[in-house]
């Protein structure tokens, strides 16, 4: 009943847009599998289902995206199943930067190597948020603090060992500041309810996942590690820019769609092509920064550059601070 | 006012009036069905909501959510497996009720308290969202982990016959719950290099396991012994005289409701706790107040109400920190605020000025969709009861059936199936040797809440555990939790003893603890 | 019921050393006294040694707690519920193969013929029934992927 209802609408979606032509998927014979290895609902599956809204358009009719959830094993179980698969274009995946962490922890024995990268609708810096009425006004100002009090100053992240932990130990390595990590394993969301109450002195987290509170003025973001400022946030300065030299890094959370390695050539244009349109989409933009999200835009090649990237980044970052425990 | 007219023009247009009843009536099987939770159901119908133009897909959800917490309620009692986590405290009475014939009775106390509470809970929200909003940011790591440890001392309550086992299966949940990836450090603990159990044992199939799988397994039980007894086929009538409950059980109940409800809407307000909690403080807090808490295990009309409220009035607490904050107070609004935001909503300090109407519609949608779930259980329940005139022969398959795709479904792995087939075999054995299951469930709840507070807390302090004892909120819980635990083992020996020295207080009316 | 409580005593401390001995290797404390992984299991571990202690009490010094209870883990209708699980486990293994349907149609007739319904017409009409209202509830109306066989895939 309310698929027939949904598809109704999406009828009624898709009469507004049939210009598609140039960049249409002619190699699928069935139905796409999309593996998504996060909990349904979440950030990343709800991304991910969104650019496949507007990704299906250049499918050839009768075949459709199946997303199926896999959150087993944070994920790994639903990696493994995709790098697994056969390199046909059936069976896509949403790889997210624990990819690119999870190999260097022990907790992953697929790494990017094992996957194609075609699209990261989602690449947001890490940034660092503090109250509104705290008295560090900029990030010159937070770091003196900590140089000051080292280990004092209590800064939130969404659990030991993931992104925002690490780009937490990234910034006291650049810094040569020492501040307490205080995880928030059930997520950012708890995190950031306790810094609006007071609990915790900063939060390492996207700008996008502080932005209501930033937007009512109960919070402010104190620079993005990131080589260019936040699409969303344009007073905000980078890391680099409020710090000077040295202390340029790139510290995104991305998720990207890729296929199992070695994916034949055609298929892979196929896809790209059809990505790029996804991504140049002024609707999927919208719809994408209604989610507090600044909607990437790398395909094809720049995901794997990313990909490997970070990969290397992160290895760095996690011997380092496994020699510091 | 014209915001409030406006919103009133959405919510009764005829489309999403019908996408709510949709909504509702989707919520409530997705709730009855073993294995499909609350939150699952509002992640399989949220992509649909993207299709939606405007507020009718958020109707949607919001119906879906009210729905699904009650549908719960509905096989606790007919089947005795909570369809929901949020419902396990309502098996404690409910099945007892509908064992004595009163199936009707208990799904009419249970559907007028979900009612209750889920209206309760949307008055809360609309008029003292603001001061709500102070408690979900108001409390920290210590605050948290005596809130957990609070949960955790119910066990000692919902033990049915041996606390020691009771507490033993108490250990059994925490145990299960620190399998996997550890909170603080992320190393792993007792994973044997699985990649599976690295991210924990899944929850929703140990509950379907123990509760629903075991049940089916007694069911078969009975099932050959019933059949080589001359006629002795399972009798169990659910006559079903009234549906709405007759005003001396709403009256009995009605403290019971609004303790409940205030409870399940405060449970909502923090972020991380949610209707599973509050269903069982509310039950555990029902029988400290009753004037019958010897009834409660064996059918209480409280014991049915009070979970049932407790978990419906989570839905408006929920919302609050929600809609004021942008954060989520449990996992179902966590996976509601995604649909939110596709429609263009920025949740948070300035929705309420930036989209009033919508707000208002939110406020007139979370009523109407309690209303329906209200309407929909009472006009239900004659064909809810049928299920107890279904033959064993039948039942039990789809129950086994129904255990193995629920829990499939929640991870799309078939080793979430043999965990719960495992689960439900253990659970057989243990209720044959007089432990209770729900001990095991508000173990693995509320364990990883109180263990990784409590080192988040000594993180903070550097390992001073005064910290537990400075904050107000904090030593007041804990004090809580230790009578908890303790009452209900020390209570009944301290009455006798007084009463072997008094002789004379025998009519001591305050003692009902 | 005695020598079953005392089992259930000594699989509790048993579980207890176990779970001692599997945290051997998680940290402890840090050197500023904030627990580490093992803290949390320990005490579950060391709770489980408690309670099973207590338990062992209460059969030697209270067995009027338990008087007259029995357990029954072995009867004829026990034995059949055991036949029923592993029956189901077998469900579980066809499924993972051949997926939910083939699995589900011998899986509902074997249960009903466990538990004594010899009507054919009600078995085949049951199987039919149950197994297309799941596949329609689960696959057409929440769009849930349930595990085909594997040589159609």
């Amino acid at each position: 009943m309310l698929k027939t209802l949904g598809l109704v609408f999406c009828g009624m979606l898709a009469l507004g847009s049939v210009s598609a032509s140039a960049q249409e998927i002619t190699y699928p014979k069935k139905n796409i599998t999309v593996i998504i290895p996060k909990n349904p609902g979440g950030g990343t599956d709800t991304s991910a289902r969104l650019t496949l809204e507007y990704a299906k358009k250049y499918l050839p009719s009768g075949v459709i995206f199946v997303p199926e959830n896999k959150p087993a094993g944070n994920g790994v179980t639903g990696l493994i199943e995709a790098a697994r698969a056969r390199p046909d274009g059936q069976t896509l995946v949403m790889t997210t930067v624990e990819l690119a962490m999870f190999p260097h922890q022990n907790k992953s024995p697929v790494t990017y190597k094992d996957f194609t990268g075609l699209f990261a609708p989602i690449a947001d810096p890490c940034s660092i948020v503090v109250r509104a009425d705290s008295p560090y006004k900029t990030l010159q100002e937070f770091v003196d603090a900590a140089k000051k009090q080292p280990g004092e100053l209590q800064v939130a992240n969404s659990g030991t060992g993931a992104i925002y932990d690490l780009a937490t130990i990234n910034m006291e390595n650049q810094l040569g500041i020492k501040l307490k990590h205080i995880p928030y394993s059930d997520g950012i969301g708890p995190a950031i309810a306790s810094l609006v109450g007071g609990h915790v002195d900063a939060v390492i987290t996207t700008p996008g996942a502080a932005k209501p509170q930033v937007d009512a003025g109960a919070l402010r973001i104190l620079g993005v590690m990131d080589s260019k400022r936040f699409a969303l946030f344009p007073d905000v300065p980078t890391f680099n820019e409020a710090l000077g030299a040295g202390t340029n890094t790139e510290m995104r959370a991305w998720a990207a769609f890729a296929a199992p390695a070695k994916l034949p050539e055609d298929v892979r244009s196929q896809l790209d092509a059809a990505f790029k349109a996804v991504a140049a989409d002024p609707e999927f933009q919208e719809a994408m920064k209604k989610q507090g999200i600044v909607p990437g835009d790398m395909v094809g090649d720049d995901v794997d550059a990313m990909m490997k990237q970070d990969h290397e980044l992160y290895g760095k970052l996690i011997a380092e601070s496994q020699k510091a425990q | 006012m014209s915001d409030l007219y406006q919103a009133l023009g959405v919510v009764f247009g005829y489309e999403a009036l019908l996408l709510t009843f949709l909504g509702t009536l989707a919520g409530i099987i997705i709730g009855a069905l073993p294995g499909l939770t609350v939150n699952m159901g509002i992640a399989l119908l949220m992509p649909l909501t993207f299709t939606f133009q405007g507020m009718g897909g958020i109707l949607m959800l919001l119906g879906v959510y009210c729905g699904a917490i009650y549908g719960g309620s509905i096989s606790a009692i007919l089947i005795n497996t909570p369809g929901t986590p949020a419902s396990a405290a309502t098996v404690l009475d409910g099945y007892p009720m509908a064992l004595k014939g009163e199936a009707g009775r208990a799904l009419g106390l249970s559907t007028a308290s979900s009612m209750f509470g889920g209206l309760f809970s949307a008055v809360a929200l609309v008029v003292v969202a603001p001061q709500l909003a102070k408690v979900a940011t108001g409390l920290s790591a210590p605050d948290y982990f005596a809130l957990g440890v609070f949960g955790i001392s119910i066990i000692t309550s919902v033990s049915s016959s041996s606390v020691i086992k009771g507490l033993i299966g108490g250990c059994i949940g925490l145990f299960i719950a620190t399998i996997g990836l550890d909170p603080m450090t992320a190393g792993m603990r007792f994973t044997f290099g699985s990649y599976y159990l690295m991210g924990g044992i899944s929850f929703v199939p140990i509950l379907v396991g123990l509760f629903a799988f075991s049940q089916a397994l007694l069911g078969i039980e009975e099932n050959w012994i019933e059949r080589r007894q001359p006629g002795g086929a399972r009798k169990v009538t659910a006559r079903i005289s009234r549906l709405l409950p007759s005003w001396a059980d709403f009256r009995r109940v009605l403290p019971t409701y609004l303790r409940s409800s205030v409870i399940g809407t405060a449970i909502g307000t923090i972020p991380g706790t949610g209707g599973d909690i509050a269903s069982f403080i509310s039950y555990t807090e029902a029988k400290r107040w009753s004037k019958h808490p010897e009834e409660f295990g064996h059918g209480s009309i409280e014991g049915v109400s009070a979970p049932e409220a407790g978990a419906n009035a989570v839905a408006g607490g929920a919302m609050v920190p929600l809609m004021t904050l942008g954060i989520p107070g449990d996992g179902a609004t966590a996976i509601m605020m995604g649909a939110f935001m596709v429609q263009g909503l920025s949740l948070g300090p300035l929705l309420f000025t930036e989209h009033p109407v919508e707000v208002n519609t939110i406020f007139i949608g979370l009523f109407l969709a309690n209303l329906m779930m209200g309407i929909l259980g009472f006009s239900g329940i004659r064909i809810f009861t049928r299920v107890m005139a279904v033959p064993r022969q039948i039942l039990v398959p789809i129950i086994l059936v129904l255990c193995a795709v629920g829990s499939y479904s929640v991870n799309n792995t078939m080793t979430d199936v043999f965990v719960m087939m495992i689960a439900g075999i253990f659970g057989y054995i243990m209720l044959k040797l007089d432990f209770s299951m729900s001990p095991i469930i508000i173990g693995i709840i509320l364990g990883p809440m109180a263990e990784s507070n409590l080192r988040r807390a000594l993180t903070m302090s550097d390992g001073d555990f005064s910290i537990f004892v400075r904050s107000p909120v904090c030593a007041t819980f804990l004090t809580i939790a230790l009578l908890t635990l303790f009452l209900p083992i020390v209570g009944p020996r301290i009455k006798a003893w007084w009463r072997l020295r008094g002789g004379n207080t025998a009519g001591d009316p305050s003692a009902g603890v | 019921m005695r020598h079953y409580n005392i089992m259930v005593a000594g699989l509790s401390i048993l579980m207890g050393g176990a779970i001692f001995w599997l945290s051997r290797d998680l940290t402890g404390f840090s050197e500023t006294g904030v627990p580490g992984e093992a803290f949390w299991p320990s005490m579950i571990a060391g709770l489980f040694i408690l309670l099973g202690l207590l338990q062992l009490a209460e059969v030697v010094f209270f067995p009027s707690v338990n008087a007259g209870r029995t357990v029954d883990l072995h009867s004829a209708p026990v034995r059949t519920s055991y036949v029923a699980a592993l029956v189901a486990l077998v469900f579980a293994t066809i499924m993972t193969w051949l997926g939910f349907i083939i699995g589900a149609v011998l899986f509902i007739p074997a249960i009903m013929l466990l538990m004594g319904e010899r009507r054919p017409l009600l078995i085949v009409g049951a199987t039919v029934a149950i197994v297309a209202v799941i596949w329609f509830v689960f696959v057409n109306f929440f769009n849930i992927t349930l595990p085909v066989a594997v040589f159609f895939e």
